[in-house]
């Protein structure tokens, strides 16, 4: 059944036209994910208008390709700028940038390439053997469970977040709330449009994300562009010795097994995995006091924990239809709109889509490792760019991909909106995350919650009597009880911190 | 006079409850109906409850626990990007694809200072250029050149 399913995929994803896409896809990933302040969301919301013209099978190999090129991209400046695009990669960017202020950054880059590559790996090994069972039992799920995991996924969200626990679940609720927005399907009723037939449909996805994320991250960097620290020495000695090899080779499978774990969860992982693969390795260390001061295994395991999870947190998003991260928000969002409905059926119903989607994965990581250990020095060239030649660019792109989507300038308009908003709330420190995993999760929250109701004639106590849903609220509860705790608080923010 | 141990919270806690005065509101214009038999405004004025508590939570502990002082917003850039955005919008139907993205990455150049006429002349052409391969000879962008 694995080899059929995997011999599937390989026909699929092995065909002249995917290989162009999955290339095309992970370098412009690199390439983007590589720009200051473009972490992978800003990444993927970018380049979705160059891929949504394509048939699903491509489009997806081309996201996922983005994807995983964005996350390498951003490593790569967390090590030779000290700017982590992304939180999964605020750990490489400490001894990763140690490492290249002592000219080792060529084998910090490679160190970091190889881990994610093992990791990647397994973490597709584990993609083909645990979504299909996985898938197989949501389907028993009904409306109550439904609305149950979900509610479990946004809350692991809000508590594995950096920061305020409730400002980031207000940012969920009003995620679901603007996620209402546009003709209400049960009844056709507007809600939300103050009157503009444009939002029948609700706020254009692509525009919210690229706001949020684009649009006000330019004007975050715009005023902060003090304290960069590039390293521009010519890289020397990217391969690594034997002895190297046997300094990563732990760190790497313990990343991969941590990042493997918190991946899957529901709520994603890769961040925390990341901070979870640091401390352990600071833990095991024959001498600890290194960390900080460029320790190789600090930048292996870390680097490979947060691309195992990357991975893994397609899980939930093909079995289930639940967003583990943004980037799986966005690809949920691009399921929709080609005309897929997410759930436990894509599994078994779009077997060429996801299986051509997974051994693409595999190829991809092949790909990234290829392309981008000779390329390291031409990377390290884009980075000296100055970043007023870049934001106009980011810019552009983002009005331009905006409109393309639907040739609409309110559209537009609407990215405006949310470009200024995001910038409010990040100043705030009201994290854009939550919200977009809110956004995508309303309308299908509202629908299942409206069912079970319906179910049970508007008797709450469904949510109880149905076991399964009532474990999973539970553990929803119990974490969202747990970060109340002064002591899970206080560890919570030391571990943040680091 | 009340002093304001942590702006940062109190702003947003007062934000979320000004956005959830105007979700309850625009829910309350639609049908609510029955838990069993779910309105259109339901669902909405459910969230927007929520919304308000956890609005009134962080203003609260804005006002008792102690935080970063209120950073300060760089409205110039805000303004100068927001309208570069809004720029496109507003022409990119009215005067065609060339003079939309001149316009809004001329705009978008002037939150920077440095810029010399020469490098600037050079970003436009080269994004112009750029865009037009991307957008309209790769992806067919049905939109006009000009007018």
């Amino acid at each position: 059944m694995v080899l059929e399913n995997l011999a599937l995929g390989f026909t699929v994803a092995l065909t002249f036209e995917n290989l162009t896409y999955c290339l095309l896809g992970t370098l412009l990933g690199t390439f983007i994910g590589m720009l200051p302040g473009l972490g992978p969301a800003a990444t993927v919301a970018l380049l979705i208008p160059l891929t949504i013209t394509l048939p699903p099978v491509s489009s997806f190999i081309m996201l996922a390709g983005i994807y995983y090129g964005a996350q390498y991209g951003c490593s790569t400046t967390a090590i030779l700028l000290r700017l982590p695009g992304e939180t999964s990669s605020v750990v490489t960017a400490i001894d990763g940038h140690e490492m290249a202020k002592k000219g080792l950054a060529g084998k910090a880059l490679a160190t970091a390439a190889l881990g994610s590559f093992f990791a990647g790996t397994v973490s597709v090994l584990l993609l083909v053997f645990f979504s299909l069972p996985l898938a197989r039992f949501a389907l028993n799920f009904g409306a109550p469970e439904f609305f149950s995991v979900m509610v479990l996924g946004l809350v692991a969200a809000v508590t594995l977040a950096s920061g305020s626990v409730i400002k980031a679940l207000a940012m969920v609720v009003l995620g679901l709330s603007l996620g209402l927005a546009g003709q209400d399907i049960f009844y056709g009723e507007f809600r939300l449009t103050f009157g503009f037939m444009e939002l029948a449909d609700g706020f254009s996805f692509i525009a919210v994300t690229m706001g949020m994320f684009g649009i006000a991250e330019v004007i975050r960097n715009l005023e902060d562009q003090s304290g960069r620290s590039i390293v521009t020495r010519r890289l020397k000695g990217l391969w690594l010795t034997l002895r190297d090899f046997r300094a990563i080779a732990m760190p790497v499978l313990r990343g991969t097994v941590i990042g493997s774990a918190l991946g899957i969860l529901p709520g994603g992982g890769a961040a925390v995995a990341s901070f979870a693969s640091y401390s352990i390795e600071k833990g095991v260390a024959k001498d600890p006091s290194r960390f900080g001061k460029g320790a190789i295994e600090a930048v292996a395991g870390p680097e490979s924990a947060n691309n195992a999870g990357a991975q893994t947190s397609f899980i939930p998003m093909l079995t289930l239809g639940i967003p583990a991260n943004p980037v799986m928000a966005l690809l949920i969002a691009v399921l929709i709109i080609q005309g897929i409905t997410p759930g436990p059926q894509v599994m078994l119903t779009q077997s060429t889509l996801v299986w051509g989607l997974i051994t693409s994965m595999w190829i991809g990581n092949v790909m990234l490792v290829i392309l981008n250990l000779p390329l390291i020095g031409l990377w390290t060239r884009l980075l000296t760019m100055p970043y007023h030649f870049l934001y106009p660019a980011i810019i552009i792109f983002c009005a331009i991909g905006a409109y393309n989507v639907g040739n609409s300038s309110f559209d537009v308009y609407i990215l405006a909106i949310f470009g200024a908003l995001g910038y409010v709330f990040a100043k705030l420190d009201c994290e854009p995350a939550p919200f977009l995993l809110g956004f995508v999760l309303g309308p299908m929250l509202e629908d299942h919650f409206r069912r079970a109701m319906l179910i049970s004639r508007g008797d709450l106590s469904i949510f109880v009597t149905h076991p399964i849903a009532a474990a999973l609220l539970a553990t929803a509860a119990v974490a969202l009880v747990a970060t109340m705790v002064p002591m899970v608080r206080k560890a919570r923010t030391e571990a943040f911190k680091e | 006079m009340v002093h304001i141990r942590n702006p940062k919270d109190v702003l947003a806690g007062g934000l979320f409850v000004i956005f959830a005065a105007v979700l309850a509101y625009n829910a309350l214009q639609l049908p609510l109906g029955t838990a069993s038999r779910m309105g259109p405004g339901y669902f909405p004025l459910a969230l927007a409850l929520i919304l308000a508590v956890l609005g009134a939570l962080t203003l609260f502990n804005g006002l008792r626990v102690d935080g970063d002082a209120l950073p300060r917003f760089d409205w110039r850039g805000v303004a100068l990007v927001i309208l570069s955005v809004v720029a496109f919008a507003a022409t990119i139907q009215w005067l065609g694809f060339v003079p939309a993205v001149v316009i809004s990455v001329g705009v978008s150049m002037i939150a920077s200072d440095r810029f010399r006429p020469l490098s600037a002349a050079g970003l436009i052409a080269f994004l112009l250029a750029f865009c037009w391969l991307v957008f309209i000879w790769g992806l067919g962008m049905p939109v006009r050149l000009f007018g």
